[in-house]
């Protein structure tokens, strides 16, 4: 069993994707994220960058909003990663990718539709390359059909997902939700995809697999398309909908979901109003939501009089949902992250402590890692261009001067 | 050519959307899945929706979410239940629950014993905030789990409390459990060594939005909601279209599409306006932006305004409604909906699909989702081997039975 050293030289744990070895051609947060999974559980991935750096490097957030090597989104996408830099729109640079494929078991990708293949990297030359390659592509309406080439964005996938629609109030402009939550889809479910096609190698040898972030973000909704055919209707978008409410505290909001009948008594119990429990016009869920006004009427003076952490206690101690809607502090202070070191210092020399996301979830046997920390740009060419392809340091002087790595 | 998980078993506990969205993933991909329903009751996402004939058999998003599945009754909290999931875990190489952490202690369900019966088993817990720290017994559901993760707050329109998507968590959180599970049967393929994934949907959710957090670290800025007003980019919305409430989002990324846009609404000379020269002037201007793109796209069927703004290069994308998302002409051209014929339901109607075309081993829906206990002859028949007089009299004593009560 391989096993990793960490930062500090520590031997430790067994890391599950180990013996792996992935490259990934950056070109968007979906395949940069989905690159990470790999990076953070064992296997080795080597990062093309193009000379100018990847996009992620210049997404920010930059310590003081100056701009600098080690902006945020870069150091918490490109955790457990070797950099290199290669242009493979250039025939040399499109023959070393090739050459780094043969030792590869994954390659990700996320560059637009009919890319690689405008750089002579095509399926079948790929698979002539390495028959157990697994290819993950990215892109955003897959490599076919006629909006293959259309130019989209988060929210241009927000509104043709139906997503759109459904978010926000009926009588306002429709609302995307979080920030490029479809990048981060796409890109779980690109890593998902290769992890099982990885896993069936044996009987398959290795494939393509063409993923669109549209499609991806679509199956994050309900089966509304589905649903709207059993019922030929559907709701119109109205907000945090009562009983899933989101309302002020004395000291910020909290959202409360008392969904089925016991949890609807339970609350009432919870906030010393039993009368919301025996009022006829309270009976039961669809009278809730037609008295919804009412109900909060009486809902709202109690959450008024509480702080968010009181109301949250006193909710959970009676089993209803309960939760105070976290900002950007809350969440890195949360008592529950801390007890469960989630955040993890991804910061660099350069940029000094960065607590961000660590660890996605636990694993007893073969849990997260931090090895090594983002890498700079082209950090690893000497290594993997000199010593694992056999370039001689006077050809990569070439080469660089060429425009080629 | 045999799916990637061909092999593989999954005896599959959870309910409701998240668990049993990863346990699809695994489906999909070949896996055998168990859904083992609590017995005269069934998973309780099937009584979600409003009653009618044959309850229990209509809610889309049970059946959008366990098509590929084998299904079963089973009542866990009697003894002769209880034996008989562990006749199921001992031949089953995953084990998926997200119950809360109060009823898995009442079932004497946690990975201890799930280990002693299948040392090898990989077992995943899903829960809201994870199966230890002091939240681990905090109640929640999808919503929750969103509001603690940070992502809703910074969501909304600017002057009202906070609006999130009340979806996502649950299928975005599935999705990180079956990467989990993937990597779990990498490692004990090679090394025959089970383990335990310790899930947090709330976790998952901060995972997918590092930038707020990110800039709290480095910054100390907490993140506020605004719209669609996008970080850097401008214009970036959603425009109204002709029609009722149809919409086309627009993102314009660049100077060069700036000019696009300019170009495609008749307003060339926009372009050259001072006061829009570059990104942070629009950003800053974005309102005197909104009322010209208005204009144009008031005038227009959404689906023709997007046309004349990809033509010209915009990033832009039209509402689907899910009543319209069926026509999609690219989700047609790709299959991406699978059309399933359920008898119960009375005909075909449209499901969401997969979200990647695999070249070698396409993914399908291959099984209808089960109605209530639809499979018990094929798992306590064939994979336990139970006598058929054995089995009716558990279905008589209410141990299987699939009878909703």
């Amino acid at each position: 069993m391989p096993a990793a050293r960490t930062q500090n030289g520590r031997r430790s744990r067994p890391q599950a994707l180990a013996p792996y070895t992935v490259v990934e051609l950056s070109s968007r947060i979906a395949a940069s994220f989905c690159g990470k999974f790999f990076g953070d559980f064992g296997a080795e991935v080597i990062k093309i960058e193009p000379r100018g750096g990847a996009p992620e490097r210049r997404l920010g957030p930059f310590k003081d909003d100056r701009l600098s090597a080690d902006g945020g989104m870069h150091l918490f996408l490109n955790t457990n990663k070797k950099s290199v830099t290669l242009e493979p729109s250039t025939a040399t640079g499109a023959a070393i990718v090739k050459e780094l494929l043969r030792q590869a078991d994954v390659l990700i990708e996320g560059l637009p539709a009919g890319t690689l293949d405008a750089w002579g990297l095509t399926a079948d030359e790929m698979e002539r390359v390495n028959p157990n390659l697994v290819v993950a592509s990215i892109s955003d309406f897959g490599q076919s059909g006629p909006y293959r080439d259309y130019k989209a964005a988060d929210i241009a996938h927000w509104a043709m997902s139906c997503l759109l629609v459904g978010s926000g109030l009926s009588d306002r402009e429709p609302l995307r939700v979080g920030d490029d939550v479809s990048e981060y889809v796409a890109g779980l479910n690109a890593c998902a995809i290769a992890l099982g096609a990885l896993f069936g190698r044996g009987m398959s040898g290795g494939q393509s697999i063409d993923l669109s972030v549209l499609e991806a973000l679509i199956t994050v909704q309900p089966s509304s398309a589905l649903s709207y055919a059993y019922n030929k209707s559907h709701m119109p978008r109205a907000g945090n909908r009562f009983p899933m409410n989101i309302v002020h505290c004395k000291d910020g909001y909290i959202g409360f979901y008392p969904q089925f009948p016991h949890q609807w008594e339970m609350f009432a119990d919870a906030l010393g109003k039993p009368e919301l429990k025996t009022d006829p016009r309270f009976a039961s869920p669809l009278a809730r939501m037609e008295h919804a006004d009412e109900a909060l009427a009486i809902i709202l003076p109690w959450c008024l009089e509480h702080t968010c952490d009181e109301a949250v206690r006193i909710g959970q101690e009676y089993h209803v949902p309960f939760i105070k809607v976290a900002n950007a502090k809350d969440v890195a202070t949360s008592p529950q992250y801390r007890a469960r070191n989630f955040f993890a210092d991804i910061g660099t020399v350069g940029s000094g402590n960065v607590t961000a996301p660590g660890r996605p979830f636990g694993m007893s046997a073969t849990p997260w890692q931090l090895v090594a920390k983002a890498p700079s740009l082209g950090q690893h060419n000497l290594e993997i261009f000199c010593n694992r392809l056999g370039f001689s340091k006077l050809e990569m002087g070439i080469l660089a001067e060429q425009g080629v790595l | 050519m045999p799916l990637p998980l061909e092999g593989i078993r999954v005896c599959d506990l959870t309910q409701f959307w998240a668990g049993p969205f990863a346990t699809q993933y695994l489906a999909n991909l070949g896996a055998e899945v168990i859904k083992v329903e609590p017995a005269g009751r069934g998973d309780r996402q099937r009584t979600s929706a409003v009653p009618r004939a044959n309850p229990g058999e209509w809610v889309a998003i049970f059946n959008g979410t366990n098509v590929n599945k084998h299904g079963c009754t089973l009542d866990i909290t009697t003894a002769e239940g209880k034996a008989l999931l562990r006749h199921l875990i001992a031949i089953s190489d995953v084990v998926a629950i997200n119950m809360s952490a109060r009823a898995v202690k009442k079932l004497g369900l946690e990975y201890g014993y799930v280990r002693s019966v299948n040392p090898t088993a990989v077992m995943l817990s899903m829960t809201g905030f994870g199966a230890t720290g002091p939240w681990q017994e905090y109640v929640g559901f999808g919503p929750q789990f969103e509001q603690a993760s940070g992502i809703t707050y910074i969501s909304g329109y600017p002057d009202l409390e906070p609006m999130g998507n009340p979806a996502m968590g649950d299928p975005i959180g599935g999705t990180f459990g079956a990467i989990a599970i993937l990597m779990a049967l990498d490692h004990r393929r090679r090394t025959g060594q089970g383990q335990f994934i310790d899930l947090a949907t709330t976790e998952g959710m901060s995972f997918i939005n590092p930038y707020s957090s990110l800039d709290y670290t480095m910054n100390g800025r907490i993140k506020e909601r605004n719209g669609n007003k996008h970080a850097v980019w401008s214009p970036h919305g959603a425009f109204p279209c002709k029609g009722h409430d149809e919409w086309v989002a627009i993102a314009v990324q660049n100077d060069e599409q700036f000019a696009a846009l300019c170009r495609a609404i008749g307003k060339p000379e926009m372009a050259h306006d001072m006061r829009f020269a570059d990104a942070l002037s629009r950003w800053e201007k974005e309102a005197l932006l909104r009322e010209p793109i208005s204009h144009w796209t008031r005038q227009r069927d959404r689906l023709e305004a997007v046309r004349l703004l990809q033509e010209a290069g915009v990033p832009s994308g039209a509402t689907s409604t899910h009543a319209t998302i069926v026509d999609d002409p690219q989700l047609k051209d790709r299959d991406f909906l699978w059309r399933i014929d359920r008898p119960i339901n009375e005909g075909r109607h449209p499901y969401y699909g997969f979200p990647a075309r695999l070249s070698k081993t396409p993914i399908t829906a291959r099984k209808r989702p089960p109605t209530l206990g639809e499979d018990n002859g094929y798992v306590y028949g064939e994979l336990l081997s139970l006598a058929g007089a054995r089995m009716a009299e558990l279905d008589e004593r209410g141990v299987i039975a699939k009878v909703l009560r």
